[in-house]
């Protein structure tokens, strides 16, 4: 991929998905990419009536494999060990042309013993059939071979080093007028923000990519506070800072920080892009918004943190 | 806006410009020739960023608010200075 920013983007939503996306938001995903990579070969298998997915939540033609999906928030290990053998033993049951079975699952960290164990026995009570497990990473695997052209079905429109460097005002008109301000709450007394410092990227736990999509978004600060400086409306800048202030503050308090508050918070702003124009003018309205501190935390003057 | 905030800078604000207005108010004008002054001032000072004609008047607002203009005969004039 020639565009650099557009490379960052996608690894950078790429890892983000695997680790924010759980249960059926996980699910989705994996279907996604899987839809990507194998096309029509791979079928998205949804729940009907009372059958439910009848224990498959996709089926790849060419290898007659049924693919389970186990992405749970909160893991109860018990329950994670019955749920395996309950969901072979039906797909097993359900699915008589199955060649291969595999456990798809959110485990960053590895799995835990008694899991692997559960699988390792399946695998030998069924030594006709190839039972595997894939971990976070081989979906990342999948993702990173994928066209630009499929990464874009999934993972949307990405920002591009090329159309940074050919915004003008009027790109981040749109990108404001995305924000529907009107449906934001604002206090004029409540805007007294602290100032951008050079530690922020790393206090506020951002990893390599957000933090060179920050960094590449900067780079038109001062063309976005341009935009401002020349809207008839002079309490628009505090309008959006504000908006986009109280959300950082909803995600804070939800506990949400990090890389996945910067997408969720790019989401806010790219909600209604349609290409990657608009969405190059997103990055640079949130970057302006980083460096001007209406979102995320300036660190405090003591803190001497190293790089996330 | 009355004063500056972190998204309205100084020149933008309505206290700022309401001081511009009144430091051209040398003798008795109308609200036009009021707000070609505040454009020529502007301009010479290199302010650059947008005053649309509503702020203006929200300007001379916050001037007759505090009492340091009024109306005679259709102009306007800064008090103690008529």
């Amino acid at each position: 991929m020639k565009d650099r920013l557009a490379y960052w983007w996608f690894r950078y939503g790429a890892e983000l998905a695997l680790h924010a996306k759980k249960a059926t938001a996980f699910q989705d995903h994996f279907n996604d990419v899987m839809e990507a990579v194998y096309g029509s070969d791979f079928v998205r298998v949804r729940p009907a009536g009372k059958d439910g997915d009848r224990k498959c939540d996709g089926y790849q033609q060419s290898t007659d494999t049924v693919f389970q999906v186990y992405a749970p928030s909160r893991i109860d290990l018990a329950k994670w060990v019955s749920k395996i053998k309950e969901d072979f033993a039906g797909a097993k049951d359900q699915w008589p042309s199955m060649k291969s079975w595999i456990f798809v699952h959110n485990q960053h960290d590895g799995l835990p013993p008694d899991t692997l164990q559960a699988l390792l026995k399946i695998k030998e009570d069924n030594p006709s059939l190839v039972i595997d497990q894939w971990p976070p990473s081989h979906l990342l695997g999948l993702t990173a071979d994928l066209s630009e052209e499929q990464l874009i079905r999934v993972f949307g429109h990405p920002p591009r080093e090329h159309e940074m460097r050919a915004l003008d005002r009027g790109d981040i008109a749109d990108a404001v007028a995305g924000l529907a301000l009107h449906s934001g709450s604002w206090t004029p007394g409540a805007v007294d923000l602290p100032v951008v410092d050079p530690g922020k990227l790393d206090y506020n736990e951002l990893s390599e990519y957000p933090r060179r999509m920050i960094t590449a978004g900067i780079a038109q600060a001062r063309m976005v506070e341009g935009y401002f400086d020349h809207n008839p409306d002079p309490t628009l800048r505090d309008r959006v800072g504000m908006l986009m202030r109280v959300e950082w503050l909803k995600l804070q308090k939800q506990g949400t920080a990090g890389d996945e508050a910067f997408g969720l918070l790019y989401d806010r702003v790219a909600a209604h892009t349609q290409g990657s124009r608009e969405a190059t003018a997103s990055l640079a309205l949130l970057a302006f918004l980083f460096e001007s501190c209406d979102i995320f935390e300036n660190p405090p003057a003591d803190w001497s943190g190293t790089a996330a | 806006m009355i004063t500056p905030t972190k998204g309205v800078r100084p020149e933008r604000s309505l206290l700022y410009i309401g001081g511009q207005i009144l430091s051209d108010l040398d003798r008795p004008t109308t609200v036009s020739g009021a707000w070609e002054a505040l454009a020529r001032r502007r301009r010479l000072h290199g302010q650059e960023a947008t005053v649309t004609f509503d702020w203006f008047v929200l300007a001379l607002d916050l001037l007759r608010a505090l009492g340091t203009i009024r109306l005679q005969d259709g102009l306007i004039v800064k008090v103690g200075k008529s």
